[in-house]
């Protein structure tokens, strides 16, 4: 009698024990399967890079070669500070500031921050006043901050009669929260 | 003793057991007959993927996926609307212009025919192959013509692609005919002064495998060699080329005509037809289809403009107007030339054709030159 | 002797039962297994046509016909494209991109009006569109910033010259 009822729990349990592993297996299966597509992040890689050459490339409006386009005007913050545009009175780093916040926030999907920085490489760019120049656009915080987000980088080359230099430009985007 | 219920059991367990496995090694064969043709068509849509990429970027990259499954039944018919891939896991349209000859290792590269007005830009993905030339008429329009089609190829030095370029002289195949090594395309480019001091006679040798024997003469017929393409030079640049297999004479324009029958070389299909004259209709049809929008994009745009420019004699403006009219004209004539779609196969619209895309490149080098347009 | 034959009976019962169960389970898991690689396979073929679409809009802002550089249309170019008209410039666009391929593109000049682009009104204008078919079901598309460059952008004394803008493109498949 005992035999018999040892007998039933052990085919019962075997029989659980091969449910449960299938359902396990099918549960798992079925959630890889909702896992992010690939095209989702190769999109939001392509936007931000297409949006920081875009703006890079955009005309100013202005002539003159030292601010025709948004990277001359920001090579001429740092190169040629206060120079002011022929023809204007406005000097090519303000019209820097002005045209690359313009055009991002023309541009950029509505839902989303963004953070743009210029940062000299291997040299330090002064003002008149001494002061280190620096170039910085949007959310601040983006740069540290533990979330979700996408950059770009763009070099701008400089030869100056003491060598050549390089500008790193960076755009960081990411949804608001 | 053995009880009958546990007979039963036995004989029982062993019919079911025997089901069981039964019906499983069916279905993990048919299973894995699926799983592999649907990761035979995931690799080849990662190739075209891939391709699509170098074609965009114009960044070479080798393909190495194929060399994991058997694709030898997979072919590459370009004459499909559109061309398509076509193997066991299915079929696959292309929509870009593409030369695809299959192999393990696959490297994948942008060519272009630049005319200034208008970029043509093709792609070509080409397993290791050796191109052998034959010049057997050792004239200068004979090395244009090999120069032409090395050109276009790839320069695989320092990848671990292999695309050679050699010389056959009569039995005789140079194997290591760049400084003791085999020519890469930039070698053969540069030692090419080197080569044509030499006489060459009729190539006899035995050639290696995946190669594809390139024969210059004036003397070239039908069947004047095996499994080649024989080439007929020509000073005008329009001339006449045979492709073993095929009994036609096929009418050459530019580099690309001759290149796109090399590539796709002597093998027929189930119909007779060459895999290299499929090729060479492909890159005359495609080429027309692309020249034809082309041409009537930069007519329409070159009156668009001229409309719109300053008409004052004294500004410089006035200099582009005459030059964007003369090459309104042009493109205009090239488009009427190549809506007809067997343009590429009268010897008289060729050169009219050349002749017109030449002044069409000569007009708009004019036209930057003069500040009117972009490079 | 009776209630020894149903236990019997019972036993064997019992163990038909369960191998039978047992099969039950093989073959489920068996059909499971293709179920799920139709849906596998379904769902690759709906990231298929995202990835065409995401494709698509790199593509189109490579084609010499439409550009100036990567990235950059030639507005000129656009406006000779629309002004034949829109079947035929979707045809030649279809002929290059393949069939169900629509495409937008928007200079973003701070106008809020969008002025379509016509050889009437070029290039006083800020909008082009091909194969737009809204009666077509629905749509994957991408947008993309693009810049595009206007051959009569800055109109001054002696000259006219070139001027690059920014816009949106949109670019998919139906």
């Amino acid at each position: 009698m005992n035999a018999e009822k040892n007998h039933e729990k052990a085919q019962a349990s075997i029989i659980m024990i091969v449910l449960v592993l299938i359902i396990f297996a099918g549960l798992a299966l079925f959630l890889l399967s909702f896992a992010k597509t690939m095209s989702q992040e190769d999109y939001m890689s392509t936007y931000v890079n297409s949006l920081l050459l875009s703006i890079m490339r955009t005309d100013t409006g202005y002539l003159d070669s030292d601010c025709r386009l948004v990277s001359d005007a920001i090579s001429c913050s740092f190169f040629s500070t206060g120079l002011v545009c022929r023809d204007s009175e406005i000097t090519c780093d303000s019209l820097a500031y002005r045209k690359v916040e313009e055009y991002i926030n023309r541009t950029i999907k509505k839902g989303f921050r963004y953070f743009f920085s210029v940062t000299p490489e291997g040299f330090v760019a002064r003002s008149s006043s001494g002061e280190p120049i620096k170039f910085e656009i949007g959310d601040s915080k983006l740069k540290s901050e533990k979330t979700e987000k996408w950059s770009a980088n763009q070099r701008i080359m400089k030869a100056t009669a003491t060598g050549q230099y390089s500008l790193k430009v960076q755009l960081v985007i990411a949804v608001k929260k | 003793m053995i009880t009958l219920f546990q007979l039963f059991k036995m004989i029982f367990g062993i019919i079911v057991a025997a089901f069981i496995l039964y019906a499983l090694l069916n279905y993990s064969g048919s299973y894995s007959v699926f799983q592999e043709s649907g990761i035979k068509a995931k690799i080849l849509n990662n190739f075209r993927e891939t391709a699509q990429d170098v074609y965009y970027s114009g960044n070479a990259i080798t393909y190495t996926d194929f060399s994991a499954y058997d694709f030898s039944g997979t072919r590459y018919e370009p004459l499909r609307n559109p061309p398509l891939i076509v193997s066991e896991a299915g079929e696959m349209d292309i929509w870009f212009p593409l030369f695809f000859v299959m192999g393990e290792n696959v490297y994948i590269h942008r060519g272009s025919l630049d005319y200034k007005f208008w970029k043509f830009y093709f792609v070509e993905a080409l397993p290791d192959m050796n191109i052998i030339f034959n010049p057997v008429d050792n004239t200068p329009d004979a090395w244009e013509i090999m120069q032409g089609i090395v050109e276009l190829m790839p320069d695989t030095a320092g990848t671990e692609r292999k695309i050679y370029f050699g010389l056959c002289d009569g039995d005789f195949y140079e194997t290591n005919a760049c400084g003791g090594k085999p020519c890469s395309r930039n070698d053969f480019l540069n030692a090419q002064s080197t080569f044509s001091a030499t006489r060459f006679d009729k190539c006899t040798a035995s050639l290696p495998q995946n190669s594809r024997l390139v024969v210059i003469s004036s003397g070239c017929t039908q069947g004047y060699a095996n499994s080649s393409i024989c080439i007929i030079p020509s000073g005008s640049g329009v001339g006449n080329f045979y492709i073993s297999g095929s009994p036609e004479k096929f009418i050459y324009r530019d580099s690309l005509d001759l290149l796109s029958a090399v590539l796709g070389g002597t093998e027929q299909d189930a119909f007779g037809k060459t895999q290299g004259e499929k090729f060479y209709e492909y890159k005359n049809r495609i080429f027309g289809e692309r020249l034809k929008i082309a041409s009537d994009i930069t007519a329409k745009r070159s009156l668009l403009v001229t409309g719109r420019l300053n008409p004052d004699t004294e500004s410089t403006d006035y200099y582009c107007r005459s030059v964007y009219i003369s090459l309104e004209g042009i493109t205009n004539q090239i488009k009427s030339l190549v809506s007809n779609r067997n343009y590429y196969t009268n010897t008289a619209d060729q050169t009219n054709l050349k002749n017109l895309l030449e002044q069409a490149k000569l007009n708009y080098q004019e036209l930057v030159n003069r500040g009117c347009e972009y490079q | 002797m009776k209630t020894k034959n149903i236990k019997g009976q019972y036993s064997v019962l019992e163990y038909v039962f369960l191998s039978l169960f047992i099969i039950a389970i093989i073959i489920g898991l068996m059909f499971f297994l293709t179920i799920w690689s139709s849906i596998q396979f379904g769902a690759e073929s709906m990231k298929t046509e995202w990835d065409r679409a995401l494709w698509l809009g790199q593509y189109v802002q490579n084609i010499p016909l439409l550009v100036k550089e990567t990235g950059m249309f030639d507005d000129g170019k656009l406006t000779a494209l629309a002004s034949m008209g829109p079947s035929k410039a979707c045809e030649y666009l279809e002929s290059l991109a393949g069939p169900d391929f629509f495409m937008e593109l928007r200079i973003l000049d701070g106008n809020e009006t969008q002025i379509n682009c016509t050889w009437q009104n070029y290039p006083d204008c800020n909008y082009w569109e091909f194969c737009k078919n809204t009666g077509k079901k629905k749509k994957k598309f991408y947008t993309l910033p693009v810049n595009v460059y206007r051959r009569i952008g800055f109109k001054l004394q002696e000259t006219t010259t070139g001027r690059t803008d920014i816009g949106i493109l949109k670019a998919g498949v139906y």
